[in-house]
C-alpha cells in the first residue's frame, strides 16, 4: 500500500511539475513557434492532446495518494482541500484545455506558475505532518561535512573524467586538473552554506529543528538557482518574469524534495542537513547494508550515463547534459551525507584552508589569475576539448566563465551609445511579440510591366539540416548520393556557400526575403517584405508548394496555392513523399501555359526525426566514419531525387527549369561533442550547400562564379535576375545574385558577412573570402575564431584581442544596419 | 569551535569564492612585456584594464584632462582606453587630437590610421590626417589618406577637394584639376576649389584668367584667405603691386600664421626696397613652418644685412 500511495504521489507530482514546464516552454516565442506548434516532439503533442483528461484522471490518483493523510485527524482540511481544487481545475481543464491554448505571453507564464499549486499544497501537507524531532547531532560536523564535500567532489570528478575518457579516447591534463577544481569548488561553495547553516542553527534555541528548516531553504535555493542556470540560457531568456517562473519551478522541486525528507526521516536519527537530504533518496538507499548501497551507486552511475545517453541522441544546447550533471551532484551529496560517519576529526581551519586553495588552483590553471602556468587562451583550449566528455565540467564551465572584453559602441550619436556588446546583442534578438515592430516593404527591384517572355519553372527544394560534407559534389568520399552528384554534375555546386541564419527559424523567412530580416518571431503582416512571393505574383507563377508553419505566416496559404503534402504535419514532410505528389503533377506542369515554382522543405534529416525514429540507420550500408543514421536517410532521398529528375527530362521540363538543391542550416553531428544546432552556428552549422541548376538558355547567357562567397539569401535575388530584374535594392543586408549577364560585370557585392542564430544572441562574421568566421556566442558569453579550411567543423583558432575588437565592431555595425533599415530601436529596458 | 567564528569563516570562504570566480576580471593573457606605445596603439592587441571602477576612472582622467588641454596628462588614459575599447573610434580620434597637440605629429597620423581602420565613417580622419602627413613631409601619404577618405564617401565634395589638394602638393596639376571640378560638379558651388582652380591656372601664369576666377569668389566670400592669397600673388605677379598689398595684407590680419601669405608679403616688401618690412616677414614665416625653411632662407640670406645694420643685397 505505502508503495502503492507513493507512486501516485510521484506521479501527480510529475504531471503538475510536467505541466508548469510545458506552460512555461509556450511562453517562449521561438520554442511556441518552432517546437510545439510544428509538433516535432510527439510526446509533447500527445501530452497536450490528452492533458484536459489526464488532469481529470489526477483526481483520483491525487485521492489514493492523500488516502492515509485524509485519514489522519485533522488532515481532512488539508489533503481534501487538495482533492477539491483538483477537482476544480480538471472541471476547467475539460471545458477550456489551458494548455492547448497556451501562447507566448504572460498568460502562459501565470499558467506555469498556478500549475505548481497542487506541488506545493502537497508539500505543505509533508511539512504539517512531519515531527521536526529533535535531529541527532553528534560528532564533529564540521570535519564530517568536509569528509562529505571532499567525497563527493572526488566522486562526480572521477565518474564524468571516466566517462568521457571511456567516450572520447582522449586526455588532456590542464583540462583535467581545471575539471577537478572545478568541482572541488563547487562541493566546498556547498559545504561552506551548509556550515552557516549549522551555524546559524547553534546560534538558536532549537537548533535540530532549525537546522532542518535552514536545510530546507537551502536545498530550495539551490535547487531554484541551478534550474534558472540550466534552463534560462537554454531558452535563451532573460525577461523578468521568465526568471522568476524558472526560479518558482527550481525552488518547488527542492520544496517538495526538502518535505519528502523531514517527514520520510521523522523515525531516523540523523542531523537536520542529512534529513532534509535524505528527501533525494530512497529509504533503502540510506540503509547501512554494503549490498544496498552498491546498489544505490549502480542507480546514480545508471542516472549519468542516461543523461548522457539522452543527451547524445537530442540535446538542445546541452541542456539535457547539464541537467543531467546537476541531478548527479545533488544524488551525490546527498548520499555522502547520508553515508559518511561522523566519527571524522580534523583542525577546524583545515577545510576552509583546502577552500582557498582549491580556489586558487582553479583561477591558476583557468588562466585566471594575471600570473601563472597557463594562460586564458591555453586554459580555455584545454577546457573546450576536457568537456567534450565531462558534461559536469561543461557546465560549471559555463557558469564560471567570464565574457572576455567587450566593445561599447563608439558612435556618440548611436541609440546604442554605451551599451556593452553583447547586451546589444540581447537586445536586438529575440524581440518579443509585446514589441510592436510594422513592416518595411522590401523591394529587390522594381516590379512594372507584363509578366516575362520567358519564365522557367523554379524548383526549391530547401532539406532541412542537410549539411555539404555529406554530398558528394562536395565531398568525394561519399558515394552515396549518386543522383545528386550527376545533378551537379551539369549545375553550378556554390562551393562557398553558408546560410544567414543557424537554424529554420530564420533561415526560411530570410531565404523569401532575399535578405537578413529582424531577430524577432515575426513581423507581421510579413507580406510587404516577402520579396519572393511578390516576384512570383508578378509573373504569375502557379505555386505547387509543402506548406510548412513557416511559410504558413510569411505566406498565407490561399485557394491558388496546390499543397503537395497537405494532411501532413511538418515533422512528417520526406522528401520522397514530395517528389512523388510532385511527380504525379508533372504532366500537368508541363501542359500548363503558367510556370511552375515550387518550394519544399523536407525534414527527412532533422535531428528530432531521427531520434522519434528510434537514431539508427534506415538501411545496412557502411558509412565509415560519418554518421549513419543521417548519411542512410540521404542515401534514400537522393535516390527518390534522382527519379524525379529524371521524370523531369523525359517531359523536356529539365532543361526548361531553375532547380535549386540547398538547406536552410547544417547540423552538429557530434564535432567536439556537439548534437544539433540550437543557438549555434558553428561551421558545421552555417556551411551548407547551394547547387543552382539554370536553363540551357540562361546557361549561355550569364556567367557566375561558383567559388565566391554566398548566401542563402542571394536566392531570391538571383531568381530576379533569371526574370529579366536588375536587383536595386543596395542595402548590405540584402542578398546578391549570383548571376549577371556574360556582358556585363558582376553585381556589387558587399562585403556583408553577417550570420546568426535564429534563437539566441549568437552571431558570427564571415569574412569575405569566406576562410575565416568569428563568432561572438551571447548566450555563453564567449567568442570562437574557426578557419574554415573546406571541413565541415573547420578548425579553431586563438582569439587575439585584435580578431574579437574586428569581429565584434563588424557584428556590431550589421546588426545596427538590420536594425536601421527595419526601423527598430530597442525599447528602453 | 563556536557557531560565531565557523559562520564568520564560511561566510567569509563563500564571499572569497564569489569575488575571485565572479567578481575578478584579472586574466593570464600570456604576455609578460609591454610592447612599445606605437605598437600598443597602432594593434590595440593589449586587453588593459578591466574592472569597472578602473574603467570609470580612465574615463573621467581622460575626459578632464583632455577638456582642461592638460595634452600630456590626457595621453596615458586615453590611451588605456583606445586598448580596452578597441571597438570605440571616438578614443581614437581623441587620441589623435592630443597629439595633435603636443606637436607628436607621428603619433598623430598613426592615431588617425587606426581610426580610420576602426571607425564607421573613416572619413572623418579626413582632412586631419592628411595635414597630419603634410606637415610630416609625406604628401603621398597624404594624398593616399585623402584618397581613401574620398572613396568611402563619393558624394562629399570636401573630400574630392583634399584629393585635389594633395595632388597640387604633390605637383600633379592635372588630377588636381579633375579633382577640383569633381567637387564642384557634386556641391555645385565649391568656394575652396573655386580657388584651388584659381591657383592652379596662377601655377601655369595663366594670371588674368586666375584673377577673373578668384574675384568672382572674393565677391561672395570677402574673407577667403585663401582666395586672397590667390588674388595678391596673380597682382603681383602682373605688376600690380598695390592692389597686390591690399589682398595679401587683409589675409595676413584674417590669418597671420599662414606662412604663404608672410612669404609673399615679404617679396612683395622686398620688391618695394622696404627691406626691414621683408626680413620681419620672413623671419616670421621661418618660424611658422620649420620644414619649409628652405624655401625662406634665401631671402633671409638676402636681408640679412638689415639685420646687421647693412643695406640688403
Amino acid at each position: 500500500m505505502t508503495a502503492v500511495v507513493a507512486v501516485c504521489r510521484a506521479l501527480v507530482i510529475l504531471f503538475w511539475l510536467a505541466t508548469s514546464a510545458y506552460a512555461f516552454l509556450s511562453a517562449v516565442p521561438f520554442v511556441y513557434e518552432q517546437f510545439l506548434q510544428p509538433g516535432l516532439v510527439p510526446a509533447l503533442v500527445a501530452f497536450v492532446r490528452w492533458h484536459r483528461w489526464l488532469t481529470l484522471a489526477c483526481v483520483p490518483v491525487a485521492a489514493m495518494a492523500l488516502w492515509a493523510d485524509i485519514r489522519i485527524r485533522g488532515a481532512y482540511l488539508r489533503g481534501g482541500g487538495l482533492i477539491w481544487v483538483l477537482c476544480l481545475a480538471g472541471a476547467a481543464a475539460a471545458v477550456t484545455d489551458p494548455l492547448a491554448a497556451a501562447q507566448p505571453g504572460v498568460g502562459a507564464i501565470v499558467l506555469s506558475v498556478a500549475a505548481l499549486v497542487p506541488v506545493w499544497w502537497l508539500a505543505a501537507i509533508d511539512v504539517s505532518l512531519a515531527a521536526w524531532p529533535d535531529t541527532h547531532r553528534s560528532g564533529d560536523l564540521l570535519a564530517r561535512d568536509a569528509a562529505v564535500a571532499l567525497a563527493g567532489a572526488l566522486a562526480v570528478t572521477v565518474l564524468y573524467a571516466a566517462m568521457g575518457v571511456a567516450t572520447t579516447g582522449a586526455f588532456d591534463g590542464v583540462g583535467s586538473f581545471q575539471s577537478t577544481a572545478a568541482h572541488g569548488l563547487l562541493f566546498a561553495a556547498v559545504f561552506a552554506a551548509i556550515t552557516v547553516v549549522r551555524a546559524i542553527a547553534d546560534l538558536t534555541s532549537k537548533p535540530a529543528q532549525w537546522e532542518a528548516l535552514c536545510a530546507s531553504i537551502l536545498l530550495m535555493v539551490l535547487t531554484g538557482a541551478a534550474t534558472a542556470l540550466v534552463v534560462l540560457p537554454a531558452v535563451s531568456a532573460r525577461d523578468a518574469a521568465s526568471r522568476i517562473a524558472v526560479t518558482i519551478f527550481g525552488t518547488t522541486v527542492g520544496l517538495v524534495l526538502a518535505a519528502r525528507g523531514v517527514r520520510a526521516g521523522r523515525e531516523l536519527d540523523r542531523d537536520g542537513v542529512a534529513l532534509v537530504l535524505g528527501g533525494l533518496l530512497p529509504a533503502w538507499a540510506i540503509a547501512t547494508s554494503h549490498r544496498r548501497r552498491a546498489l544505490w551507486a549502480v542507480v546514480v552511475l545508471a542516472v549519468a550515463i542516461a543523461f548522457r545517453s539522452a543527451s547524445g541522441a537530442m540535446d538542445w544546447n546541452f541542456a539535457v547534459a547539464k541537467l543531467g550533471a546537476v541531478v548527479v551532484w545533488f544524488l551525490v551529496l546527498a548520499t555522502a551525507i547520508n553515508w559518511t560517519p561522523t566519527r571524522v576529526t580534523l583542525p577546524p581551519a583545515v577545510p576552509f584552508l583546502s577552500s582557498a586553495a582549491i580556489l586558487v588552483g582553479y583561477l591558476l590553471t583557468a588562466g585566471r589569475l594575471p600570473f601563472g602556468p597557463v594562460s586564458l587562451d591555453a586554459a580555455t583550449a584545454s577546457s573546450d576539448a576536457w568537456v567534450v566528455g565531462d558534461p559536469s565540467f561543461r557546465t560549471l564551465r559555463d557558469w564560471l566563465h567570464r565574457p572576455g572584453p567587450a566593445a561599447t559602441s563608439g558612435d556618440p550619436t548611436s541609440a546604442s551609445e554605451g551599451i556593452r556588446f553583447f547586451d546589444f546583442l540581447q537586445v536586438h534578438t529575440n524581440i518579443g511579440r509585446s514589441v510592436a515592430v510594422a513592416p518595411v516593404p522590401v523591394e529587390l527591384a522594381r516590379l512594372e510591366g507584363p509578366p516575362a517572355a520567358r519564365r522557367p519553372h523554379v524548383f526549391v527544394f530547401v532539406v532541412d539540416s542537410l549539411r555539404r560534407d555529406y554530398l558528394s559534389p562536395y565531398n568525394p568520399g561519399v558515394s552515396f548520393t549518386p543522383a545528386i552528384q550527376r545533378f551537379a554534375a551539369d549545375s553550378t555546386v556554390y562551393t562557398n556557400a553558408f546560410t544567414r541564419y543557424g537554424a529554420t527559424g530564420l533561415s526560411v523567412p530570410s531565404i523569401w526575403v532575399g535578405g537578413m530580416v529582424l531577430h524577432k518571431q515575426y513581423v507581421m503582416p510579413f507580406a510587404p517584405m516577402n520579396a519572393l512571393h511578390a516576384l512570383l505574383a508578378h509573373h504569375r507563377y502557379a505555386r505547387r508548394m509543402s506548406m510548412d508553419n513557416i511559410v504558413d505566416l510569411i505566406m498565407p496559404r490561399d485557394t491558388a496555392v496546390d499543397e503537395i503534402d497537405r494532411g501532413r504535419g511538418v515533422a512528417e514532410f520526406r522528401l520522397c513523399a514530395s517528389l512523388d505528389n510532385l511527380r504525379g503533377r508533372l504532366d500537368t506542369i508541363a501542359s500548363s501555359p503558367e510556370p511552375t515554382f515550387t518550394w519544399t522543405l523536407p525534414q527527412d534529416i532533422h535531428v528530432a526525426v531521427i531520434n522519434r525514429e528510434g537514431n539508427r540507420a534506415v538501411d545496412e550500408a557502411d558509412y565509415g566514419d560519418l554518421h549513419a543514421p543521417y548519411a542512410s536517410r540521404i542515401r534514400r532521398f537522393d535516390h527518390c531525387f534522382g527519379a524525379f529528375v529524371g521524370d523531369l527530362k523525359a517531359r523536356g521540363l529539365y532543361d526548361e527549369s531553375v532547380i535549386v538543391l540547398t538547406s536552410d542550416h547544417g547540423d552538429s553531428l557530434g564535432e567536439e561533442g556537439r548534437w544539433g544546432h540550437a543557438y549555434t552556428i558553428y561551421p558545421e552549422v552555417v556551411q551548407v550547400p547551394l547547387i543552382v541548376h539554370l536553363p540551357v538558355s540562361a546557361r549561355a547567357a550569364l556567367a557566375t562564379r561558383p567559388e565566391a562567397r554566398a548566401f542563402t539569401t542571394d536566392i531570391t535575388p538571383t531568381l530576379y535576375t533569371l526574370l529579366g530584374h536588375r536587383v536595386t535594392a543596395d542595402a548590405p543586408i540584402f542578398g546578391r545574385s549570383l548571376v549577371w549577364p556574360k556582358a556585363g560585370p558582376p553585381p556589387a557585392r558587399p562585403p556583408f558577412g553577417l550570420v546568426a542564430s535564429s534563437y539566441g544572441s549568437v552571431y558570427g562574421w564571415i569574412d569575405e573570402a569566406g576562410s575565416t568566421m568569428y563568432i561572438a556566442d551571447g548566450v555563453a558569453l564567449r567568442d570562437y575564431v574557426y578557419e574554415l579550411n573546406g571541413s565541415a567543423a573547420g578548425v579553431s583558432q586563438p582569439v587575439t584581442a585584435a580578431a574579437r575588437a574586428e569581429g565584434q565592431r563588424r557584428i556590431r555595425d550589421g546588426v545596427q544596419l538590420i536594425a536601421d533599415f527595419y526601423r527598430f530601436r530597442p525599447p528602453a529596458p | 569551535v563556536s557557531p560565531a567564528l565557523r559562520l564568520a569563516l564560511a561566510a567569509g570562504t563563500l564571499t572569497v569564492f564569489w569575488y575571485g570566480l565572479f567578481v575578478s576580471t584579472a586574466v593570464n593573457d600570456g604576455t609578460t612585456d609591454s610592447p612599445p606605445l606605437a605598437a600598443e596603439v597602432a594593434t590595440g592587441a593589449r586587453t588593459g584594464a578591466t574592472d569597472a571602477a578602473t574603467l570609470d576612472a580612465l574615463l573621467v582622467a581622460s575626459r578632464e584632462a583632455f577638456t582642461a588641454g592638460q595634452w600630456q596628462d590626457a595621453v596615458a588614459p586615453t590611451r588605456a582606453l583606445v586598448e580596452r575599447f578597441p571597438g570605440q573610434p571616438i578614443y581614437v580620434s581623441r587620441l589623435a587630437e592630443i597629439y595633435n597637440k603636443l606637436g607628436q605629429t607621428a603619433n598623430e597620423a598613426a592615431a588617425w590610421e587606426l581610426f580610420m581602420e576602426r571607425a564607421p565613417l573613416p572619413s572623418e580622419a579626413c582632412p586631419s590626417i592628411g595635414y597630419a602627413y603634410r606637415r610630416l613631409g609625406k604628401d603621398e601619404l597624404a594624398l593616399g589618406a585623402f584618397e581613401r577618405c574620398f572613396a568611402s564617401d563619393t558624394k562629399s565634395a570636401e573630400l574630392a577637394f583634399f584629393v585635389g589638394l594633395a595632388n597640387e602638393w604633390l605637383g600633379r596639376f592635372t588630377p588636381a584639376q579633375e579633382y577640383y571640378e569633381r567637387a564642384i560638379a557634386i556641391a555645385t558651388v565649391h568656394y575652396d576649389s573655386e580657388v584651388g582652380l584659381a591657383r592652379l591656372r596662377l601655377h601655369r601664369n595663366q594670371l588674368a584668367d586666375a584673377l577673373a576666377r578668384v574675384t568672382k569668389v572674393l565677391g561672395k566670400v570677402p574673407e577667403h584667405v585663401d582666395g586672397l592669397l590667390v588674388a595678391g600673388l596673380a597682382q603681383q605677379r602682373a605688376g600690380k603691386r598695390r592692389e597686390a598689398r591690399v589682398h595679401l595684407e587683409k589675409a595676413a590680419t584674417l590669418s597671420d600664421d599662414y606662412f604663404d601669405v608672410q612669404l609673399a608679403l615679404g617679396v612683395l616688401d622686398y620688391s618695394e626696397s622696404r627691406f626691414a618690412e621683408a626680413r620681419k616677414r620672413f623671419e616670421t614665416a621661418h618660424a611658422l613652418d620649420a620644414r619649409r625653411r628652405d624655401e625662406v632662407q634665401p631671402w633671409l640670406e638676402r636681408t640679412a644685412g638689415v639685420a646687421s645694420g647693412k643695406n640688403a643685397s
